[in-house]
């Protein structure tokens, strides 16, 4: 898997959440399905929506809208399952994500390709491998791997579990300073 | 000395002592139980202490079956039990094998 | 040449390299008695095997060696050089013999002549033993005592067994009881003796030490003491049989063909026990290379990336024009499919192996428990996954250790009770359906269900009054806590009970259970799955969700109405037969929303001997359930062991009873349970 920021020309999946555009890197995306029935996992954080059957295997299935500090996907003709298989801890693992509609294959060159600007951004950076341009569109490209590492997978939860009635809506785990320093804090803590 | 009750028919269970001061006891006992249809089973698994006495009750009951072509039947034996007939030159198998 | 004959032949040499030895060191202290065992040992095993596979010359041969060591053994001869060279030499002889080279026989026949020289009848003046013997005041004779207690022996406090045990200490003594006096029981004052002795004793001590130890019971009892031949060679076997023979003739008890029978008899079985350890030497010599774990699940786990990057690549191929890339394509997917096959069966054992291990253990425990017990196996060769087979160890060191410690009688018990002195424990495994039958029997003294109840009242896991029947008396065993252990041995009494064993085994989804006859024997059989991979599963339902329980954790299906579950529900109990267990509400356990039906199902499961209730919406039914892992994300999510596809293709999760039992305990839900661990 590739840590790097610099970014090669390569192929990127693009996905809404909402208004914003998303960027995957193709060699990440397995393949997109249309919406199925989920089976939810009982005790398990909300964002992590629970588990489908992808021909015999079983996978899990996070809703990125909810990660993001968003409302819930709602289910419409659109939404999509970005079956992608990212590096856990060192670990490949298969992962579906929700997303409002899945776009397009796009191809950016690394010109295209600018570093996140490290402030006045409503995502948190560390999730941002650059900000591509299109049509005058900005394309995020994510670090997915980095969404689902195992801290933030546990501040999530954490989140979660502590913060019954935060308004979801509300970006509130992306304001990056405060959290940030929150999340380290009770990293510390552990 | 115990013997149990509401044993399955024809079984005397034997505990702790088995020795002069136990075998009228359990002499009664074994006699009933030879009077059942199923004849003596014999229990002497929880033995602790078993004398000459004791043994010679043994053999009376192996006599007894012989003599009668009923069963004779030992379930369990202690290592007392076994002791007791070596110690008077007696061989356990022949007393507690049919 | 046969299998046998090998091994017979590799045992051989190595028997002779040790009788040298210990020839050489035996020509430095020939007085060494544990050498001269060793030298008789290794001539009687030569011998004896030599017999049994054919090698008559060296069995012949040998015996005249042996005959003379024999003397050595009993202080009638002393090892000089000339009688070390002579075996030497003879060693090499047997050497030749058991390679079947060629020899000359006359020199064979020369050498045993040589050694029948050596023996009393040849050469009785080479017979050091009577000036080498210290001054005795008596010379060693032979007694013949007749015991003949009255019957007021036992009202007089007098001990018979003492007094044998006295005369026993005198010398070499044979007891031979009568008891055919004993009259039956109807008859019988059990406190008048009516057993009766004769001794035949070899002592130098004379007949008034005899006469001691009769001086207590002289008022109660005949006794007549009878000087017999004071034969020239007053440890001489046979005669010695002979005089026990003629007092069993007497007793009318046993013929000299009988006895002779049943000598024969013993010969036999120890040539069986020979052959069946060889056999055993044989399964043990298996051909096979030693692979790391880890290195194994290395190679399943790139087998399982190869997998996903073959399904990219039949994808890519499926979306292009080249019919040729199709092709590799698909050709690749047909081998990568056999490649995870063979991945995952190598992860298959054969149980043989662990079974192996266990040879030593029954061995060492026999050894150190005072017992004689060998370990028989069958299905050695049945197969289960690496991972099942792991875990199994330590719940069958556990059981195995039991039968030995608390099943397997001493020795001579088992010999007076009829069985053979050695007993024996039984390893077996095979299939049954998707599952693996592991029974472990063993033929001592069965489950005491006496002791068993007592027990289980002593620690208030029953009540008192409490009808029990017998296998639910013999479950008691697997009870938190409970033990029969008398008293705690460096074997069994480590704190570990069989409800460990028990809750090991379930966690593997497995099954124990037990059979015992008095008597007779125990067996624990373990029923596993074939692999972690397949379980067989109850599908249940809650609200709109579907769970599976894994049926070896089912004990029973109940209902309870809408009243009776609101109790339960509140309490955190419910009744189960006749006493009060624990209830969980898995719709509130797992908080899934909707309001229960009319008539709620339970689920009771035995978890560790701890009875718990489940309280769900609609037993659907079995379900044969092929275990998926959840994915890495959901791997600290407490209660759901995996998830499964449904037929309808949706899916379904694995609940895992002993976690949600467990996190109920964390939370500290029971507080008696939680007190005893």
């Amino acid at each position: 898997m590739k840590e790097t920021d610099a970014v090669e020309t390569g192929q990127y999946l693009t996905f809404k959440i909402g208004e914003e555009i998303f960027a995957l890197e193709v060699s990440q995306v397995r393949e997109v399905l249309d919406m199925s029935r989920i089976t939810r996992v009982p005790r398990a954080p909300d964002f992590m929506r629970g588990v489908i059957n992808v021909r015999g295997s079983v996978v899990p299935v996070v809703d990125l809208r909810l990660k993001f500090g968003l409302t819930r996907t709602e289910s419409t003709v659109d939404t999509r399952i970005v079956v992608m298989e990212i590096n856990l801890d060192g670990e490949s693992t298969v992962l579906g994500a929700l997303a409002d509609s899945v776009d397009e294959v796009i191809e950016l060159e690394p010109a295209h390709i600018e570093n996140p600007p490290r402030i006045g951004m409503r995502w948190r950076t560390e999730f941002i491998k650059g900000i591509g341009k299109r049509d005058d569109k900005f394309i995020i490209l994510l670090d997915i791997d980095r969404v689902f590492s195992t801290d933030e997978l546990a501040l999530v939860a954490d989140v979660e579990s502590a913060g019954a009635d935060i308004d979801l809506e509300a970006p509130s785990e992306f304001q990056p300073q405060p959290h940030q320093h929150k999340g380290a804090a009770e990293m510390i803590d552990r | 000395m115990t013997t149990e009750t509401d044993l399955p028919a024809g079984l005397v269970k034997a505990v702790g002592s088995f020795t002069i001061y136990e075998t009228a006891a359990l002499r009664e006992a074994m006699v009933s139980a030879f009077d059942g249809p199923e004849g003596l089973i014999l229990d002497l698994g929880g033995v602790t202490e078993c004398d000459a006495a004791g043994v010679q009750l043994i053999c009376s009951a192996r006599l007894t079956a012989r003599k009668t072509g009923k069963t004779f039947h030992v379930q369990a034996v202690s290592n007392a039990v076994v002791q007791a007939m070596e110690g008077v030159g007696l061989d356990p198998f022949d007393i507690l094998n049919p | 040449m046969d299998n046998h004959k090998m091994v017979y032949r590799e045992e051989a040499f190595e028997l002779l390299v040790d009788l040298e030895t210990a020839l050489l060191e035996l020509e430095e202290t020939p007085e060494d008695e544990e050498l001269i065992g060793r030298v008789f040992r290794s001539l009687h095993t030569i011998k004896g095997s030599g017999a049994m596979f054919g090698y008559e010359d060296v069995a012949a041969f040998t015996h005249e060696i042996e005959a003379v060591y024999e003397q050595v053994r009993d202080g009638r001869l002393t090892v000089a050089r000339d009688l070390v060279s002579l075996s030497l030499s003879a060693c090499d002889l047997i050497r030749k013999m058991v390679a079947e080279e060629d020899l000359d026989t006359t020199h064979a026949a020369e050498m045993m002549g040589r050694f029948r020289e050596f023996l009393p009848e040849g050469a009785a003046t080479d017979r050091p033993g009577d000036a080498a013997a210290p001054f005795t005041p008596l010379r060693t004779r032979t007694y013949r005592i007749r015991f003949h207690p009255h019957p007021g022996l036992f009202a007089a406090g007098a001990n018979p067994a003492l007094i044998i045990d006295e005369i026993r200490g005198l010398g070499d003594c044979e007891v031979v009881a009568h008891f055919q006096d004993v009259p039956p029981l109807d008859e019988l004052d059990p406190e008048a003796c009516r057993l009766s002795w004769d001794l035949i004793l070899q002592t130098d001590r004379g007949e008034n030490a005899i006469r001691d130890a009769f001086i207590f019971v002289a008022d109660t009892s005949d006794l007549e003491i009878q000087a017999m031949d004071a034969g020239p060679n007053p440890k001489d076997g046979p005669t010695d049989f002979r005089r026990i023979g003629e007092i069993l003739l007497e007793r009318g008890d046993i013929t000299p063909e009988a006895l002779d029978d049943a000598l024969s008899e013993q010969a036999r079985e120890l040539a069986v026990d020979r052959r069946a350890e060889r056999r055993i030497s044989e399964i043990g010599v298996v051909s096979s290379i030693r692979v790391p774990a880890d290195k194994l699940d290395t190679l399943v786990n790139l087998v399982g990336e190869l997998v996903t990057v073959q399904a990219n690549l039949s994808r890519k191929g499926g979306m292009s024009d080249d019919p040729e890339l199709l092709a590799i394509s698909e050709e690749v997917e047909r081998l990568i499919t056999s490649l995870r096959e063979n991945a995952m069966s190598l992860r298959m054992l054969p149980i043989g192996s662990t079974f192996q291990k266990f040879r030593r253990l029954v061995r060492d425990l026999a050894e150190e428990l005072g017992k004689e017990a060998a370990m028989t196996t069958s299905g050695a060769d049945t197969e289960l996954d690496k991972t099942v087979i792991d875990q199994l160890n330590d719940p069958l060191v556990h059981i195995i250790r039991n039968e030995i410690d608390h099943g397997i009688e001493p020795p001579h018990v088992r010999e007076a009770l009829g069985k053979p002195r050695q007993g024996t424990i039984h390893l077996s495994a095979a299939h049954s359906g998707a599952k693996v039958l592991i029974r472990i029997s063993g033929d001592g003294a069965g489950l005491d269900t006496d002791a068993i109840r007592a027990r289980a009242i002593e620690r208030n896991l029953i009540p008192p009054d409490m009808e029990l029947e017998e296998d639910e008396l013999h479950n008691l065993i697997f009870s938190p806590g409970f033990s029969t252990a008398k008293r705690v041995t460096d074997v069994s009494g480590r704190g570990v009970g069989m409800d460990v064993v028990k809750r090991r085994i379930e966690a593997l989804h497995g099954k124990v259970e037990i059979e015992s006859r008095r008597g007779q024997g125990a067996a624990i059989t373990l029923s596993l799955p074939l692999t972690l991979a397949i379980i067989d599963g109850l599908l249940v339902r809650i609200g709109t969700t579907h769970f599976v329980l894994p049926l070896s954790a089912v004990e029973e299906c109940l209902e309870l109405n809408r009243e009776e579950a609101n109790q339960s529900r509140d309490r955190g109990m419910m009744r189960y037969r006749d006493r009060m267990i624990i209830y969980l509400g898995l719709r509130e356990f797992f908080g899934i929303d909707g309001e229960p039906p009319a008539i709620e199902r339970v689920v009771v499961s035995d978890i560790g001997g701890e009875k718990i209730g489940f309280g769900l919406d609609q037993v659907i039914g079995h379900h044969q359930t092929v275990i998926k892992p959840l994915g890495r994300i959901y791997r600290d999510i407490q209660g759901v062991s995996g998830a499964t596809i449904l037929g309808d293709g949706s899916v379904s999760l694995i609940l895992d009873v002993h976690q949600i039992f467990q996190s109920m305990e964390g939370q500290g839900g029971k507080e008696d349970s939680a007190e005893k661990h």
